[in-house]
């Protein structure tokens, strides 16, 4: 027990470390990409004529853009670290790290959920497929997995928007929210956001349960012939404790590796869907800002996603480490 | 054509493809078709005016027109020219980085190993669309532009796979035996490495196309598409700007979005069934 837990402590330690490299690498690639594109990094952050001389000047002087590289380098991790990302064109003069903070809970919201439902639901149909292989019930779960994987999510959001949005009416056209509404309690609050969120997060949901599903699949079909499944059948166990205590078990590792992959494509589907759905989040900021050619909210929201990806890894890894050990040893 | 087939099936010692194999080819080659015979089969120029905005199909325009009045059908047929450009050349990129990097680090091993393998994991931590719409959104919307960032984004996955097979591949014997007759380090790559790459190389590069076809859909829809190109994906951004689907203008919407599904469905199809096929023949010969 106590050598388990000084692993897992190491484990952790490990992973913070990677995680502050990692974490640097980002800031130093989000630095260098405009300031290594064809013409001035100043005109990049300060193109719009919104902005006022005087406004351009202190820009200039906080950013240190009239001096050279590495002082611009040390001002913007300063910048960074106190949390200055710049301010943003198009919701001038709101600074940067507002926009986004407004945000980043909504999106938050709207992906943890579609990616905890997707990958459960994945996993189960999966593993059902994986158990009865050759089935219709089987052929079903890959003829969807295979459409799902090839159709552009934001048209697959489209869809579902004519249909129960606009045809049957039974979900909102876009937002987060009723606009301007009053709330009487924040009972009803939460139910016009699950209400505004249905659409958005089934779009998701449909767009990310097919890998996990294949994965499952494949994982529990292998362990079907392995002797501790052949056990358990033996003993008598039914059906359905033998797939889920055992044939199940040894998914979890290829899972965890296959986390990161998955949390890039479902953050990659919540920029479409959101912008699909006018859904008020980072995603679609991201939109936002690249139809304003607004740089320094561009630049913001990168920095952001990536890193609450990055943590967002972190978190899973620790979780699929408590729950199996065999993670650990990675 | 069919009796090309044919003779590649024959070369290939007699193994028959999956019905997978078959369906992926049909489509991939069908759309092959329409985008080298665009100019024969489009009723109208793509890029011209024909028609009054949001008609609906008619004789005249069979998938109606969009919001200035461009012939939709035209534009769809079009459309496969980039949508495969983009698809085809971006994965080549890809997979040509990917292999490169998993060559060298599963070859030489040792520092170079470490360093290759912590940079595949900081690029696969960064999400790949997002990254993919920066890079586009500095360097500006064009088809090269896009190809590059595909190709200059997309390698990591194919950089670790190529690694741990040529890793497993330097485990057989054989490789044991060249090196004790002192064949030299080219010579071994040459000659068994990259022979052994092939069976997982080929289906990868078919299922990276589809990636790419995604990414290139993706992008044009959210404005970052080559202005001067028509493609699928900037369809549906003009339509969802527009707001289209809700307006109920269906012709405008749902046939781009089937033309990417359909591609991407025949590149997956086949990617996958080659995988199957490459995975059977691989454990025969272990067997035999």
């Amino acid at each position: 027990m106590s050598s388990q837990g000084m692993s897992l402590g190491r484990y952790i330690a490990r992973r913070i470390v990677s995680l502050i490299i990692v974490f640097f690498v980002i800031i130093t690639i989000n630095f260098l990409l405009p300031r290594l594109m064809p013409g001035n990094p100043v005109d990049y952050f300060l193109k719009d004529p919104s902005i006022t001389p005087e406004e351009r000047e202190r820009l200039i002087q906080e950013f240190g853009l009239d001096r050279d590289l590495l002082t611009q380098y040390i001002l913007y991790l300063q910048n960074i670290l106190e949390g200055d990302l710049g301010i943003s064109f198009k919701y001038y003069p709101k600074p940067v790290i507002e926009v986004l903070m407004e945000r980043l809970p909504w999106t938050i919201y709207l992906l943890g959920s579609s990616y905890t439902i997707a990958t459960l639901i994945g996993i189960i149909l999966g593993a059902y497929a994986g158990w009865k292989r050759n089935s219709r019930f089987d052929a079903i779960v890959i003829g969807f997995s295979f459409v799902t994987r090839s159709m552009p999510i934001f048209w697959l959001g489209m869809l579902l928007l004519y249909v129960f949005a606009a045809m049957l009416g039974w979900f909102p056209i876009s937002g987060a929210t009723t606009p301007a509404a009053q709330y009487h309690s924040i009972i009803e609050f939460v139910y016009d956001v699950l209400w505004h969120s249905a659409l958005p997060m089934i779009t998701i949901i449909l767009f990310l349960i097919g890998p996990p599903a294949l994965l499952t699949r494949s994982l529990v079909s292998d362990s079907l012939t392995e002797s501790y499944v052949y056990a358990a059948i033996a003993r008598g166990l039914p059906p359905r404790s033998v797939l889920f205590k055992h044939a199940l078990r040894p998914v979890s590792l290829p899972l965890s590796t296959y986390t990161a992959i998955l949390l890039g494509y479902v953050v990659g589907g919540a920029v479409f869907t959101e912008t699909v759905f006018d859904w008020p989040g980072v995603g679609r900021l991201i939109y936002e800002a690249i139809l304003r050619r607004d740089y320094p909210l561009i630049q913001g929201s990168f920095l952001i996603i990536t890193v609450s990806v990055l943590l967002a890894n972190f978190i899973v890894d620790l979780i699929y480490a408590i729950l199996d050990p065999r993670v650990r040893l990675r | 054509m069919k009796m090309i087939l044919r003779l590649v099936i024959h070369r290939l010692k007699g193994y028959e493809f999956s019905r997978k194999v078959w369906a992926g080819l049909l489509v991939i080659s069908f759309l092959a078709f329409i985008a080298v015979a665009a100019p024969y089969l489009a009723p109208y120029d793509p890029s011209e005016i024909v028609g009054d905005p949001y008609e609906p199909p008619s004789s005249e325009h069979l998938l109606g027109t969009d919001d200035v009045g461009h012939d939709v059908l035209s534009w769809l047929i079009y459309g496969s020219r980039t949508s495969l450009l983009v698809g085809t050349l971006g994965a080549l990129g890809a997979v040509a980085i990917g292999v490169l990097i998993g060559l060298v680090a599963g070859l030489i091993g040792g520092l170079i190993d470490e360093i290759l393998m912590r940079l595949t994991d900081i690029v696969l931590t960064i999400p790949y669309i997002v990254f993919v719409i920066v890079l586009v959104a500095y360097l500006g919307p064009s088809i090269w532009n896009i190809i590059l960032s595909i190709a200059v984004l997309g390698w990591p996955t194919i950089a670790r796979m190529v690694r741990s097979h040529v890793l497993s591949l330097k485990e057989n014997l054989y490789i044991d035996a060249a090196v004790a007759v002192g064949a030299s380090r080219l010579y071994i790559m040459r000659k068994h490495i990259l022979p052994g790459l092939i069976p997982l190389i080929v289906p990868i590069y078919v299922l990276t196309v589809v990636d790419g076809i995604l990414t290139e859909a993706g992008l044009s829809f959210l404005g970052l598409g080559d202005p001067t190109q028509p493609s699928w994906g900037t369809l549906l951004y003009y339509a969802q700007i527009r707001g289209a689907f809700i307006k109920g203008l269906w012709w405008w919407v749902l046939p781009p979005g089937l033309m990417i599904t359909v591609t991407g469905l025949g590149f997956l199809l086949l990617g996958s069934g080659l995988e199957e096929y490459f995975n059977v023949r691989l454990r025969e010969r272990m067997v035999s």
